[in-house]
């Protein structure tokens, strides 16, 4: 802060006299944004790494908004469904062409391809299920489900901590120790374990895993958040606020939130990558969605049997295993540049 | 403490602000099981009148309660004892929505003008959160005040819309001042305005502050460390150590003829800027250090240092006791010290 400060050239004040006070000229979009969006938004669009990751991120959204369009769906009441091309154990190769239950024909096929029906894009995996169809449509669930159990988390970790700091004391005690129990269990363990206990209850779906990762997920953000609202409690502006007679909630979410959120924003940028694996994970383990359920943790899954030959079978793994890298990679990249940006000891180098 | 109180003085028009015995005491827990084991006596029973447009100074080192007094008066600590009459109504007592509604009267400027302001705020915001708050402007009226209240500490009232980091320190602080003017109060703490700035920019801060002084009528209790600019601002000073108030009295008698040998102590360490006087000066160097605030020393708390502490300093709290009209003073031997 005072490093920015002395940086900016401030002409010698005159008290009484109104002193002719030579400002930077704020840009439309610093208007409109406030300051620490616009350094962020600024960040974002200049740093080369989340110029990288934002764009892996666009893509994977613009494949999932599009997805009926890339690949319309085999049966429309359930698009999420990878048609199958006949039973067979050994997987097809690329360039196959697609017999049973092909889906009907995109208005780029023939364009792009040049033929006139479907063949396998990506090949098959084990049980004759197309890779390409649950790629594309796996996408979609690969966001969903990081936005939602994302989404839940962050509340219910926000929730539990600010309760936790702002109210202190007994209170914050008990919450405490009550997320360390949570901490204690082995993440994918004990999601697993919950997964497979309501899988028989509420059905098999997105929803099992969903709750299980959501329950045993939302720990670090109470924490962080916990720990920033204590810091940014004490701090003066705050006093300020009860001194102009501001009451608690205008405080807690007018001043301390504010100012407390971003380092836990930052973490769920980073975490929704991390969540896509582990519900990768929970399907690869066959505790997930219903079997042909388009998830590229399930299409790594049926790679299982071919471990062996995975030499000779390698599209069953590689196509999946890259889609998913790309869009981890995609969320780190963008959580990594984020919080360079907010990194306070950076702040003046980018804001110049 | 031995200052005798009738319904009288208190509604006296030229008290503002009446303390009385007022003490903060933080409780300090320890263990498993939190066991209260002890309490930091930050502020412990001080008593003192602030009158109506004056500006009393509140001097003392590093950690004697000087920001725990200011806050507690303001009712930022709620008192372990004591109370604040501010125009002869107790503070102390109240609670919620009323006492929210007595903030209009007092306000208070800090020391960190970095700190001070919330960073993601533009300055309009910042000095509009009062009238929000107490929803004395609305709309375009609002917009006016806060302009007028910019113009006043001497910003440019264009520059609402930009954010603190865009500021200097002292236009930072011009801004804490506009914020503390918005609700029209009596009565503003100064904790320490002034010695997170620039020495150039410090003259520009007090004359501002001295201005609107005049112009408003405010009452002031300025904090600070400084006792040369103590003396510049003060009508009276105070002087506090240990949670106490060693002397209080008008500026000039504080600075000429100081009864109370931690005074005396304070001002000889003020250097003197004119070498020949400088070598002659007399100094006062205390010995060790300041006593924990958490076990203060018996009797008087400045007896462990005071270079002419007897045996009754060690068993006796002297009184704080009014030594001549309006000099008040906490020593068992002060008289000794007159000139």
């Amino acid at each position: 802060m005072s490093a920015a400060n002395q940086s900016t050239p401030v002409p010698p004040e005159n008290a009484g006299v109104e002193p002719d006070i030579q400002l930077r000229k704020l840009n439309r979009m610093e208007r409109v944004l406030g300051p620490e969006f616009y350094r962020i938004f600024r960040g974002v669009i200049t740093n080369p790494l989340s110029i990288i990751g934002t764009s892996l991120i666009l893509f994977f959204v613009l494949v999932a908004i599009f997805a009926a369009q890339i690949v319309p769906p085999a049966t429309p009441t359930n698009p999420y469904s990878i048609p199958r091309d006949g039973f067979g154990t050994t997987p097809l190769p690329p360039g196959t062409a697609w017999l049973r239950q092909a889906p009907p024909l995109p208005f780029w096929w023939k364009a792009i391809t040049g033929k006139d029906k479907w063949f396998h894009v990506l090949g098959t995996t084990s049980g004759q299920w197309d890779i390409f169809y649950g790629l594309v449509w796996g996408t979609r669930t690969a966001i969903i489900v990081g936005v939602l159990i994302e989404g839940l988390t962050l509340m219910i970790g926000i929730i539990i901590g600010a309760v936790a700091s702002f109210y202190g004391g007994w209170v914050d005690e008990i919450l405490m120790r009550f997320t360390e129990i949570f901490m204690a269990f082995p993440f994918i363990m004990a999601a697993l374990t919950l997964s497979a206990i309501l899988t028989p209850i509420i059905g098999r779906g997105i929803w099992p895993p969903t709750i299980a990762l959501v329950v045993f997920g939302w720990m670090s953000y109470a924490r962080l958040i916990r720990g920033d609202i204590l810091s940014i409690r004490e701090r003066d502006f705050v006093t300020a606020a009860r001194v102009v007679g501001a009451n608690d909630s205008r405080i807690l979410f007018s001043h301390i939130i504010p100012n407390a959120i971003y380092p836990t924003l930052v973490l769920a940028s980073m975490d929704i990558g991390t969540i896509v694996i582990s519900f990768a994970a929970l399907s690869f383990l066959g505790i997930g969605t219903e079997v042909g359920y388009a998830d590229w943790g399930q299409l790594i899954s049926f790679a299982r049997n071919w471990i062996p030959t995975l030499s000779q079978y390698w599209w069953i793994v590689i196509y999946p295993g890259i889609a998913l890298i790309l869009f981890v990679l995609g969320w780190n990249l963008v959580g990594d540049a984020l919080r360079d940006i907010m990194d306070p000891k950076l702040r003046g180098q980018i804001r110049r | 403490m031995s200052m005798q109180t009738t319904t009288e003085t208190v509604r006296s028009p030229d008290v503002l602000l009446r303390v009385e015995g007022l003490k903060m005491h933080f409780p300090v827990y320890r263990g498993v099981f939190r066991s209260r084991v002890g309490e930091i006596k930050a502020v412990d029973g001080i008593t003192f009148d602030i009158l109506r447009g004056e500006t009393l100074g509140l001097v003392g080192e590093s950690g004697c309660g000087k920001s725990t007094a200011g806050r507690t008066i303001l009712q930022l600590y709620r008192p372990t004892a004591g109370s604040v009459y501010l125009d002869g109504e107790d503070l102390s007592t109240l609670h919620g929505e009323k006492l929210r509604q007595h903030r209009r009267k007092m306000q208070m400027i800090f020391q960190d003008p970095y700190a001070s302001l919330d960073p993601r705020m533009t300055i309009g915001e910042i000095v509009g959160e009062p009238l929000d708050v107490h929803q004395t402007a609305r709309g375009k009226g609002r917009r006016e005040r806060i302009a007028h209240l910019l113009q006043v500490v001497g910003l440019n009232p264009l520059y609402a819309g930009r954010y603190p980091h865009e500021f200097s320190g002292g236009q930072r602080q011009r801004v804490g001042i506009a914020r503390a003017l918005a609700l029209n109060p009596s009565f503003i703490v100064c904790d320490e305005p002034i010695s997170a700035l620039d020495v150039s920019i410090q003259a520009q801060v007090v004359n501002l502050l001295e201005d609107i002084q005049k112009e408003m009528g405010l009452t002031y209790l300025f904090i600070a460390h400084d006792l040369s600019m103590v003396r510049h601002i003060s009508t009276r000073v105070a002087v506090m150590y240990l949670g106490k108030l060693m002397e209080l009295s008008d500026r000039s008698e504080v600075y000429v003829d100081p009864l109370h040998p931690y005074t005396q102590s304070l001002l000889s360490a003020i250097p003197i800027p004119d070498p020949v006087l400088e070598e002659r000066r007399k100094r006062i160097i205390l010995t060790g250090d300041v006593p924990s605030p958490a076990n203060p020393p018996s009797g008087c708390v400045f007896h462990t240092r005071c270079p002419y502490a007897e045996a009754i300093c060690g068993e006796t709290i002297p009184a704080w006791r009014e030594i001549h009209s309006g000099h008040w003073v906490a020593c068992h031997f002060a008289e000794r010290f007159k000139k």
